[in-house]
């Protein structure tokens, strides 16, 4: 299937969906392994002094992903509705895909959730010093701008809420009743 | 005899449980296997080993389309902002790596 068949706003459309979720994922990467090191730092080394600046540099990380995010959603929610979501399901796509399927994000949260978790018990026995707490602050405020804008874009393509996945599950509750 | 199994009465047996209080499984279902090939496959994304050279020209390749686009979006300054910021880290890794891959020359940095 040729671009020629689509109209300039649905290739700007597809353009934009599919090259932000690979910056998207770009960005991911980056940060999978800025928190693998940031791992080996608070794990392996009674040296902390790399902490704060690899914390720094994952939270600009974080926020360019957030706008990666919006960039790849930077089309008419008409196109989201006659093109992009249809393209996500069947016959093209199995029921309920999402972007929960996303391995590489999926990696980065637990890899988040794991640094979280060590932080915390560092500042429970007073190991953190001022300078990585402040500098964990401001990754974990990019964690929520993150998912502020994620439900904004959302709101913008499916106001209500009803993702692809939500209606796959419902359908199946429904035809299992 | 313990005060927890003076308590028990001898009528249970303790168990184990996950240190990590998840259970064991094998690692992936197929179905969480076939719900991420699709996910790659629809984003024409495929994870593979990389050298940093092969990683470098990725980079360079997504970026370059991105930001020739970027001038035609609706993004506010602070958001293109955050996007140059990150893809700037990000290119500045991927020189580093692919430049310390690079075989010296004459004594010269290559």
């Amino acid at each position: 299937m040729s671009s020629e068949s689509l109209t300039k706003a649905q290739q700007v459309a597809v353009q934009r969906w599919k090259l932000g979720h690979h910056a998207f994922h770009i960005y991911l990467v980056s940060m999978n392994d800025r928190l693998a090191r940031l791992r080996s730092v608070l794990q392996d080394s009674e040296d902390w002094s790399a902490a704060p600046e690899l914390l720094r540099v994952l939270a600009r990380l974080y926020d360019a992903s957030t706008a990666s995010m919006r960039y790849a959603a930077d089309f008419p929610s008409a196109q989201y509705d006659g093109l992009i979501r249809p393209s996500m399901s069947p016959p093209w796509l199995s029921a309920g895909f999402s972007g929960r399927f996303n391995s590489d994000h999926d990696k980065m949260l637990t890899a988040l959730k794991q640094l979280r978790s060590t932080l915390k018990s560092s500042v429970r026995r007073g190991e953190a010093t001022p300078e990585v707490t402040a500098a964990a602050a401001e990754l974990w405020r990019a964690q929520s701008r993150n998912r502020a804008a994620h439900k904004l874009i959302c709101e913008k393509f499916v106001p209500g809420g009803r993702s692809l996945l939500k209606e796959y599950f419902e359908n199946t509750a429904e035809t299992t009743q | 005899m313990s005060d927890n199994e003076h308590a028990d009465y001898d009528l249970i047996a303790p168990i184990s449980l996950p240190e990590n209080g998840i259970a064991p499984t094998a690692p992936g279902s197929q179905e969480q296997t076939d719900d991420v090939a699709e996910y790659d496959a629809y984003f024409r994304i495929e994870h593979t080993e990389m050298a940093p050279r092969a990683w470098a020209a990725t980079v360079k390749s997504v970026f370059k389309d991105v930001s020739q686009d970027l001038p035609e979006t609706s993004l506010d300054n602070e958001e293109k902002a955050r996007l140059l910021d990150g893809m700037a880290i990000v290119l500045m890794d991927s020189l580093v790596s692919d430049t310390a891959c690079e075989p010296r020359k004459g004594g010269r940095v290559a």
